[in-house]
């Protein structure tokens, strides 16, 4: 009995060690890749580790366009981010806590959510070309809303039904208006709440592909159109495309960290509890 | 109470405002598109064709294929990525030495730009240097497998794209689900002498089906969507044997410029999608 007990265990913890190889080892080659230097990164038989490791593929990213793409990538997705919260915090409350619209409107801003993006590209396009808002960061900012406000709102308001009515009532009772106990006594509160909202639509942003291919040009070009559009000049440029990729998971890897509590929670907006 | 109504519309009107310009106005605007012919570099020719553009779609053998992929991909995925991710989650339940940095660890595929993603396993299926096909090598098999450029492999390097990212999703969303059910029916079970398996098969499935339910919803729905991996591992090919439905619009749109079919087929697109949510939805609910 005590032997079978440790074969299972055994066996459970091969299983484990294969599950984690398998969904580690992708990343691990790209970082790996990142550190090689150039001429070892196309080789047979590749180098599983590098004996010679290296900044190169970082500073070639940076001084080819990879400097440019990340900082509009900053940009947008601070941008985006700072907005779309401010904008999720208020709406949200109000569909909380006064049931605007009743559940059609909160539903029908749900089922933004779920629109497919390539929906409702060309007619952007083509608005955003009359404007002027071709390659312009306002420009991809406006077009990532689409992803990220109905996501938001319908997340900050799941987290505003689970603050008690009461909170604001007894702030109301101790006379403040309805709207500065939402500021003082409610937000506060929220902040958790708050927070994974805004780290959520920072991702959105800084991983949204579709919009900013067809929406930017040069000037305002995100980190993932350079990446996917690596083998355009002279054939593939592994070792450069490397460094960026690096550098593009930078903050995802630490907004992970920060938030793991709360990524299955938001993933399903809000329907399981992780 | 008057003061709440008008505090109730005023917090509200700034995202309204904004969604209808961003949402609502282009999917009128759309249908107007998709009732021309508009060509983005030809706009001068551009004539008014009544429902022509979905008509050609019907008989267009290119858009049914990609839909055809569309289908097998979401099909072959969400399954794949359910019943790996519930192995996972079952290994996962016990405590075990390290837990607490396997579970992080395992959120980042699902985080990570999936155009990153798509570089990631570029740089694998690089049929020269491919690390996967010098293991295959080592163990004696043909290592020149061209995972993206060969069409009876293209389709599977995507998948094992999608069952990368998502598997770990699934995976987390069975874990919550099963760590919060009630434990009494379980232990309850086992005082009546049910095995690991009927305890499995009989109490604990029936209780996660709801959770179960909304996984293979979202999975399902995000799937359909596919379009950033298809644009790097494959862009589509080799000839058009990767294309999805996402992707075909794309290019009909932004590629050949022809941008009343391509509305056509985004608005068909939306159509199917919409019908296969409100059908998953009505049988997973029930």
């Amino acid at each position: 009995m005590a032997k079978k007990k440790t074969v299972k265990t055994v066996v459970r913890y091969l299983l484990l060690v294969v599950v984690l190889i398998a969904f580690m080892f992708p990343i691990y080659w790209m970082l790996m890749t990142s550190f090689k230097p150039r001429e070892e990164v196309m080789v047979y038989p590749p180098i599983f580790v590098s004996t010679r490791p290296t900044l190169d593929a970082y500073f070639d990213a940076i001084r080819a366009r990879g400097g440019l793409v990340i900082q509009n990538s900053i940009m947008v997705a601070i941008a985006t981010t700072v907005i779309t919260t401010v904008l999720a915090a208020f709406s949200g409350y109000s569909l909380a806590r006064f049931k605007t619209g009743g559940m059609n409107l909160a539903f029908w801003i749900l089922s933004t959510r779920m629109l497919p993006p390539v929906a409702v590209i060309i007619p952007l396009f083509l608005m955003w070309y009359t404007l002027g808002l071709v390659d312009t960061i306002p420009g991809l900012v406006l077009a990532h809303f689409v992803l990220t406000v109905p996501f938001a709102v319908w997340l900050m308001r799941g987290f505003y039904l689970d603050i008690p009515k009461e909170l604001e009532e007894s702030a109301m009772v101790d006379g403040c208006s309805r709207f500065s106990a939402l500021l003082r006594v409610v937000l506060p509160v929220a902040v958790p709440g708050i927070a994974v909202t805004a780290l959520f639509s920072f991702v959105f942003s800084w991983n949204e592909f579709l919009f900013a291919i067809v929406l930017t040009r040069e000037a305002a070009t995100t980190m993932p159109v350079l990446v996917a559009g690596m083998h355009e000049a002279h054939g593939v440029i592994w070792s450069q495309m490397a460094g960026l990729s690096a550098l593009g998971m930078a903050p995802i890897i630490v907004l992970t960290v920060l938030a793991q509590r709360y990524l299955v929670r938001g993933l399903t907006l809000g329907a399981v509890r992780g | 109470m008057n003061g709440d109504r008008r505090l109730a519309i005023l917090l509200v009107v700034p995202t309204i405002a904004l969604l209808l310009f961003i949402v609502i106005f282009p999917m009128i605007y759309s249908i107007y598109i998709s009732a021309t012919s508009f060509n983005f570099v030809h706009r001068e020719l551009t004539k008014f064709v009544y429902a022509d553009n979905f008509v050609r779609a019907f008989t267009d053998m290119r858009f049914l294929s990609s839909l055809r992929n569309t289908a097998v991909l979401v099909g072959v995925a969400v399954t794949v990525e359910f019943l790996l991710g519930l192995a996972i989650a079952l290994l996962f339940l016990e405590p075990f030495k390290g837990k607490t940095i396997a579970l992080p660890l395992l959120l980042l595929p699902m985080m990570i730009t999936p155009v990153t993603v798509g570089y990631m396993f570029r740089l694998i299926y690089e049929v020269r240097t491919s690390p996967i096909n010098y293991l295959i090598g080592l163990l004696g098999f043909n290592r020149n497998i061209e995972w993206t450029t060969s069409s009876s492999t293209a389709m599977l390097s995507i998948l094992l794209v999608d069952i990368w990212e998502w598997t770990p999703f699934m995976m987390m969303v069975l874990l919550a689900g099963i760590v919060a059910l009630p434990r009494e029916p379980i232990e309850a079970a086992e005082v009546d002498g049910a095995s690991g398996w009927q305890r499995m098969r009989w109490v604990t499935f029936p209780m996660l089906k709801p959770i179960v339910a909304i996984a293979l919803l979202i999975r399902t729905l995000d799937a359909f969507k596919i379009f950033d991996s298809i644009f790097v591992v494959t862009f589509g090919g080799p000839g058009s044997a990767t294309e999805t439905g996402s992707f075909y619009a794309y290019l009909v749109g932004f590629r050949y410029f022809q941008m009343g079919y391509g509305s056509a087929l985004s608005y068909i697109l939306l159509i199917i999608i919409t019908i296969v949510t409100t059908l998953i939805a009505r049988r997973l609910f029930e």
